[in-house]
């Protein structure tokens, strides 16, 4: 009996360890075969002018079309787009501009603008510095009246309702978003009384702040009351009719069929219904611009068919985007294959490419996982974390290496050889060759190719550009002018940061040690720059913090149009799109300089490797091949320059842009003498300048590639020393030990 | 003559008795789950170490012993080892003296011994990253010691970027690993007889002879305890280190630990499971030694009686 309970007990234990190991044992991979038919992303144009209108609305028709409402910049104008069969039908809202030919004062300021069924519309206007907001209505052909609503014009305590949104329900009533108060109020649109009062929550993003207000096609009316709940209204009684449940920090785009609602957030779409808390996903957030962080879905409509119109917004950029999800029965409900994308940091072109990848090949899903964090905020502990899942054979088959030790994994055999692609690629299109074939390569072989790229240049004073050739030039150079800046205004990271890029190989030898007599002249040059310009001085007086530098770069300082006043020194700046060119070539214009690049420089960004464990390569190199085709290379991202030819020859149309035409940019800081100085600029870049810079791209052959390691060691220590708290000898004998234990390493 | 007194070369086989064999085979009945449980997830991925040592990165190139000779030629492993063993030789016996004298102090005491017992044990419930950060709060170029200093004229010293680094080190885990080696001695101080004080204090045996002929004497297997489990702990010292000074600490401090984590991060896989593989030798050797003395010395005991 006594054996028995000592074996019973034993394989217990067994069981239960093998219970626990089994857990974490995969499947054998293979997918059952799914159903059929899933909802498809679709692109609709998106009609607002860009460079003269603003996008101001959408919502429905009351015969169930899109529709759109924009204000122009200039003029007292709001056009009024309906989407039937496929076309925009635009009509002006002509009663608005007899209203302010007529003396209505505010223009511009547009917040929203509604429709009711009987076709009238009702625009919000941002009152002046101390005046009500503006409500105003009237129909296409008719007159306009400005409403005197008690709610709006009348002071409650010190300040006027902040009336951001609205939606008109089928009763005619006006409910509408009170910001200051944190209210949605029922206004009659008879008596311009309040009917009603309910809670709505306030929720920043790009769609100004708006509380979410959205209307049923039975005439419920949801308000979201705080942060995961919203309450549906009657609109007949406005008595409460339920309400839904979602996620904190969700805040979906909602619209009704009268049965169900249906709401649009990063989840993707969702059926609901009103007291209940299941959702059921009609369409996966990852297949769609809604699972994407930088894009929010601002407004939803549904169409006649189950079909879907979602508006999306970027919050960066303030970009519109319109989609159309229609369900298509004859393609599989889950994809077939997926694909998976890692990158530290996140890529504004790879989820673009990805997203039209998807919509081509509908039985393709790509997965893109990053970090979440930006490039400054990445840790070894994410390298790490990448690495154990390539080890254990998880790791994703498509990686992004922006950020991750290129040569190891190169060298480690990590990243397939990517030759034969890149020689297939080149001779089908026409690309930088330079910049494809420079950036990752090793004894002849290719293994990642970036998809875009950046040119640093410099321009300024020649004796200045011919001493920032070397440390000894620079060096000779401030024997000879002990009190020169060298730079006009600039801050002391960008003093350190540029400085070590520009002599890094004086540094940091071949034979993998400091050079620490370099380092140490660099070092007390970089002290001495900081005291001949002020730096700590000019940081404080502009309330300069390091934080800037997480977007900037190296080669971007924080007043780089310094040298307007100071012409005898000299700058940099990055380039990265046509936009970006304006401040530095506008600057240049104006001293009669031209832009030389530094070092042959270029910055890839985008750096795309295959993972040579990838069971899926070919469709790997078939991602690879869409992210460098003319599609995806021709959208302008800010992010870079287009590294296929065509693309690049491209950008000169965007110079007549209206857009680019009508760019002006100012700066303000303060001087030395507690004086504000502003300058400002108004200008567009010419073709030359352009083709200036697309030759110059051409000769460019030295990738800026930066081991985030050595870099680490240089810029904590440098800090030490340039803020004082450890003497340069200590900062030297600091660096030098931990750079060459990593070298050694 | 000389052939009668020759010792028969083939060891006897002593028969076990059956209840032995029972006994023996219920031990290792309730050891199998755990034996199952490390044989999977140690010993064969130790299998798996061992193979990939004898490969490239990649894993599928062989190599012999090349990466083995890499790795001794390496200036980082070498720093690397060099500042481990001495780590091991400095710590283990400044952390078995002190914690030996603070648990005699403690056992000793008859007033607040259980407050003295909770106090040196109460860092050992503290987290490691709490300590580490409680320790970078004192020893910070920013911090209070050079605060206190300069308060009094001092200058005050980056001591976690300089070889004071050491020092830190060794007193964060000293202090953090005290009161675990105090219990043990405190269990091997409790299972020595006071009869056997109470005979020498008779017999005129002063305080230094009670402990040199009583108490360390019967100390010898706690000692052997103490010191094994100290020393497989101070493996674990990169934790405290790791949080004071990030990948690249002061040269004093960068151990073995933080030329695997690198080594990772960049995957020199090759390089670590060579090293790996060596450190476990040298550690099993060491142990083995250790086993091996002991029951040297357990068999002179015998012969003896």
């Amino acid at each position: 009996m006594k054996n028995m309970w000592k074996y019973t007990i034993v394989f217990l234990l067994i069981l239960s360890l093998a219970a626990g190991g089994l857990t974490g044992c995969k499947g054998d991979g293979k997918k059952k075969s799914s159903g059929k038919g899933r909802y498809v992303e679709k692109d609709i144009e998106f009609p607002v002018k860009e460079g003269q209108e603003q996008f101001m609305s959408f919502l429905q028709s009351k015969d169930g079309n899109p529709l759109l409402f924009a204000s122009n910049y200039l003029r007292a104008e709001i056009a009024r787009y309906e989407y039937v069969d496929g076309k925009w039908e635009e009509t002006d809202l002509d009663w608005f501009s007899r209203l302010h030919d007529e003396g209505m004062p505010t223009i511009g300021k547009v917040r929203d603008v509604q429709e009711s069924d009987d076709g009238t519309q009702v625009v919000i206007m941002q009152g002046t510095a101390g005046t009500p907001d503006i409500i105003c209505r009237g129909k296409v052909g008719s007159a306009g009246e400005i409403l005197d609503i008690p709610y709006v014009t009348e002071k409650s305590g010190n300040q006027y309702m902040a009336i951001t949104n609205m939606v008109i329900d089928k009763e005619g009533n006006y409910w509408m978003n009170d910001l200051n108060n944190l209210k949605a109020v029922v206004i009659s649109p008879d008596t311009l009384e309040t009917i009603m009062e309910v809670d709505s929550a306030y929720y920043g993003d790009v769609f100004s702040g708006y509380g979410r207000l959205a209307k049923g096609k039975d005439g419920s009316i949801a308000v979201q009351a705080e942060d995961g709940i919203c309450n549906i209204y009657d609109a007949k009684s406005l008595e409460t009719k339920g309400k839904l449940t979602f996620e904190k920090g969700e805040w979906p785009a909602l619209c009704s069929d009268g049965s169900n609602w249906y709401a649009v957030s990063e989840k993707g779409i969702s059926r609901c219904q009103i007291g209940s808390d299941m959702t059921e996903i009609m369409m996966d957030g990852g297949m769609g611009m809604m699972g994407q962080p930088k894009y929010r879905a601002g407004s939803v409509i549904m169409g006649s068919d189950d079909d879907f119109y979602v508006l999306y917004g970027q919050n960066k950029d303030y970009d519109y985007s319109l989609k159309h999800y229609v369900y298509d029965p004859d393609i599989s409900a889950v994809p077939e294959k997926t694909l998976t994308v890692f990158g530290l940091s996140d890529n504004d072109t790879v989820r673009q490419g990805i997203q039209e990848f998807q919509r081509k090949n509908p039985d393709v899903r790509v997965d893109f996982h990053t970090s979440g964090k930006e490039d400054s905020e990445v840790t070894s502990d994410d390298i790490r974390t990448l690495n154990t899942e390539l080890l254990s054979g998880n790791g994703a088959d498509v990686l992004l290496m922006d950020g991750l030790p290129l040569d190891a994994y190169i060298e480690k055999g990590t990243l397939a050889d990517l030759t034969d692609f890149t020689k297939e690629l080149t001779a089908e299109d026409s690309y930088l060759d330079n910049i494809l074939e420079n950036t990752a390569q090793k004894d002849g072989r290719i293994y990642a190719l970036p998809i875009k790229f950046r040119i640093p240049i410099m321009y300024g004073s020649p004796e200045v550009r011919e001493a920032l050739e070397s440390i000894d030039s620079l060096e000779r150079y401030l024997d000879k002018k002990p009190d020169a800046t060298v730079f006009s205004f600039p801050d002391h990271w960008y003093i350190r940061d540029l400085l070590f890029q520009l002599y890094h190989e004086e540094i940091v030898k071949t034979n993998g040690k400091v050079d620490q007599k370099k380092l140490r002249t660099l070092l007390e040059l970089e002290e001495k720059i900081c005291e001949n310009a002020g730096t700590k001085e000019f940081e404080e007086r502009n309330g300069i913090t390091e934080k800037y530098k997480d977007s900037a770069g190296v080669f971007t300082s924080w007043a780089e149009f310094g040298i307007i006043k100071h012409p005898d020194t000299a700058e940099t700046a990055e380039i990265s799109s046509v936009p970006g060119m304006t401040f530095p070539y506008g600057i240049m214009r104006e001293l009669s300089l031209s832009p030389v690049s530094i070092q042959n420089l270029y910055h890839p960004v985008g750096i795309v490797g295959v993972n040579q464990n990838s069971t899926q390569k070919d469709l790997a190199e078939e991602f690879l091949k869409f992210l460098l085709s003319e599609e995806v290379q021709s959208v302008q991202q800010k992010e870079g320059l287009p590294v296929l030819a065509d693309s690049m020859d491209g950008l000169k149309e965007e110079l007549d842009s209206t857009y680019m035409n009508s760019l002006s940019s100012g700066w303000r800081f303060e001087t030395e003498d507690g004086e504000m100085e502003f300058i400002a600029f108004g200008y567009a870049v010419t073709e030359e300048e352009l083709r200036g810079l697309l030759d110059m791209s051409r000769t460019l052959t030295k990738p800026l590639i930066q081991d985030r390691a050595v870099w680490g060691i240089y810029q904590e220590n440098a800090e030490k020393y340039l803020e004082g708290s450890i003497d340069v000898d200590e900062a030297v004998e600091t660096i030098a030990q931990k750079a060459d234990t990593y070298l050694a390493e | 003559m000389w052939m009668k007194q020759l010792r028969p070369l083939r060891r006897r086989r002593i028969p076990i008795s059956q209840s032995k064999k029972t006994e023996y085979r219920t031990a290792y009945l309730f050891l199998l789950p755990s034996l199952l449980g490390v044989g999977g997830f140690v010993f064969l991925p130790f299998l798996d170490v061992f193979r990939r040592s004898f490969l490239q990165a990649s894993g599928h190139v062989f190599v012999g012993f090349g990466n083995y000779r890499t790795v001794l030629q390496n200036e980082a492993f070498q720093r690397a080892a060099g500042n481990t063993a001495k780590f091991i030789l400095v710590c283990i016996p400044l952390l078995l003296t002190l914690s030996l004298s603070i648990a005699v102090f403690v056992q000793q005491s008859k007033t607040y011994q259980k407050l003295m017992k909770t106090g040196f044990l109460l860092p050992m419930a503290l987290p490691v990253a709490s300590v580490a950060v409680c320790f970078k709060m004192i020893f910070d170029r920013h911090g209070w010691l050079n605060l206190f200093l300069r308060q009094f004229g001092g200058k005050g010293a980056d001591w976690l970027s300089s070889d004071s680094a050491f020092w830190v080190l060794i007193a964060c885990y000293v202090w953090k690993n005290l009161g675990y080696d105090m219990v043990l001695w405190l269990a091997g101080l409790s299972a020595i007889p006071k009869e056997q004080y109470d005979a020498a204090k008779v017999q005129g045996a002063g305080r230094w002879a009670l402990f040199r002929y009583i108490t360390l004497p019967q100390l010898a297997e706690t000692i052997f305890v103490t010191g094994l489990l100290s020393f497989i702990n101070a493996f674990r010292v990169f934790r405290e280190a790791y949080l004071l000074s990030g990948d690249y600490p002061d040269k004093s401090i960068y151990m073995l630990q933080h030329l695997f984590n690198n080594w990772f991060t960049s995957l020199d896989i090759q390089k670590m499971t060579a090293a790996a593989v060596m450190l476990v030798l040298l550690i099993g050797g060491i142990l083995s030694g250790e086993e091996f003395w002991k029951n040297c010395r357990e068999k002179k005991e015998e012969q003896r009686k």
